[in-house]
């Protein structure tokens, strides 16, 4: 095979033409065309190729592509884009607009930390079944310490189940200690205490923590299931106050009514030290 | 070309000064930087799309990018071979959309001139001195026929060759240009000008 027909040799050939290679290479290119006739006939066919093309006269670019360029730019500028000659007011164009770059990317950066906030938070944060507390006409918290915690978990679960109050509960576990958070009516309240009295003597000891306004938080020791829904209905029950003239009547809103009814008890069950 | 104006393209400003210049809203760099490229981007688009009409308005469109673009020219590349990445990306994607420009080819009239065109290439072809590229030039027929046989390479090849012969870049800035490899280059060029000289002579049968 000649070493013509080698596409490597027609680049050698077309890039000596071109004074692309080395000195080393040229010398190599020489040495090949002064023994090889065929190598330096290609030579010649690709010098005159490029020869014809290179002597291509040159033409004068029409004088009109300067005023075009302009009435291209103006154009531009009546539709709200940068003028030909506008001198950039306040600064340099490439200044401004690798402040708007630079402001960008810290907004991209804002956002891309609040987003990885969101999903961290997500992931990590524990899941709050507790639904939120509304405002409520009675809050207290009921102790209630036993040797047979199981027991009396199972008693209490049995009994929301069995008052259709499982939709207004939320339970916890903390440390060996079981937490029922209950929002209902008081009457609710009243039937689910009324039930809870037959597990009261599996409780070594049972203590209300009830917070007023007035004298703050109070206790009440070894309170019967009786006695916390006399206590309730205590506080939610306002004192009449002495009527000196015609009571006028103010009719509150049907809501308003119904929410002020809601009761909140907290039930933590706790093993006996 | 008004007097006054060739005489302040004549000033030798580094074009790092007027690009920074038009970046500032500098209307005279502006124009300056097109008056000293606008020949040879010219040239090299007219060699690529062929029409005259055609590779006026590229060429001023060229500028206008050029202008818009500006502020994102990084200084990479000179601005020489920025410039000419735009033009050509222009010109190629043109002749992409404008595929029936393409093989318009001059029909052989069978005038005198012509008749003395076709043997003069070719002697050319066949000769083995190279041809004085004075009288090529000034021969306009045979100059058409040359280009002729250009418009019937592809528009990739056309391209080298053009960036090669007709704007004498180098393969490296060839290769910065097209966004090639520099063996991309060599090949393409090769195959090129080989393609050239067959087109030549199969339009001389």
């Amino acid at each position: 095979m000649s070493q013509i027909e080698n596409p490597n040799m027609e680049e050698l050939l077309n890039s000596y033409i071109d004074g692309e290679l080395t000195e080393r290479e040229n010398t190599e290119v020489q040495r090949l065309i002064s023994r090889d006739a065929q190598a330096a006939q290609r030579l010649r066919e690709l010098q005159t190729s490029k020869m014809l093309v290179s002597s291509l006269p040159r033409a004068e670019a029409p004088a009109r592509i300067l005023d075009g360029v302009k009435a291209s730019l103006e154009t531009e500028v009546l539709s709200g884009e940068r003028a030909w000659n506008e001198e950039p007011s306040g600064g340099r164009v490439g200044v401004r607009h690798l402040m708007v770059r630079k402001f960008l990317a810290a907004a991209a950066m804002v956002g891309l930390v609040a987003i990885l906030g969101v999903v961290v938070y997500t992931i990590v944060a524990p899941e709050h079944n507790i639904p939120p507390v509304p405002a409520v006409a009675f809050d207290g918290r009921l102790e209630l310490k036993t040797d047979v915690l199981s027991t009396v978990n199972a008693f209490i679960d049995r009994a929301i189940e069995g008052k259709g109050l499982s939709g207004s509960i939320s339970v916890e576990s903390r440390g060996g200690k079981r937490v029922y958070s209950l929002t209902c009516s008081q009457g609710d309240l009243n039937l689910l205490l009324a039930d809870l009295a037959d597990v009261w003597g599996s409780c070594d000891s049972t203590t209300l923590f009830v917070g007023t306004k007035m004298a703050g938080e109070q206790k009440f020791d070894g309170v019967s299931t009786a006695g916390i829904i006399k206590i309730v209905d205590d506080l939610i029950t306002p004192v009449k106050p002495i009527i000196t003239k015609p009571e006028e009547k103010i009719e509150e809103p049907t809501s308003r009514v119904k929410d002020a009814k809601k009761v909140h008890l907290s039930i933590v069950v706790a093993g006996s030290e | 070309m008004e007097k006054g104006v060739t005489e302040v393209v004549n000033i030798k400003i580094d074009d790092a000064v007027l690009v920074e210049r038009c970046r500032q809203g500098d209307s005279a760099a502006m124009e300056r930087l097109i008056l000293k490229y606008q020949n040879r981007i010219y040239n090299v688009i007219l060699r690529i799309c062929v029409n005259t009409d055609d590779a006026t308005e590229l060429t001023q469109d060229t500028f206008v990018k050029i202008i818009e673009k500006i502020d994102e020219f990084e200084g990479r590349s000179s601005f020489y071979t920025w410039a000419f990445r735009i033009a050509v990306n222009l010109t190629l994607n043109y002749c992409q959309r404008n595929v029936r420009f393409k093989h318009k080819s001059l029909d052989a009239e069978d005038d005198e001139h012509n008749r003395q065109a076709r043997r003069e290439l070719k002697e050319f072809l066949t000769d083995e001195s190279c041809p004085d590229p004075a009288a090529v030039a000034q021969n306009k027929e045979l100059c058409d026929m040359v280009i002729d046989a250009l418009m019937k390479l592809d528009d990739a090849h056309r391209a080298v060759v053009v960036l090669r012969d007709i704007e004498g870049m180098n393969y490296a800035r060839i290769a910065e240009v097209l966004d090639i490899e520099l063996g991309t280059v060599k090949s393409r060029l090769s195959r090129a000008r080989s393609n050239l000289r067959k087109i030549m002579e199969a339009n001389l049968q």
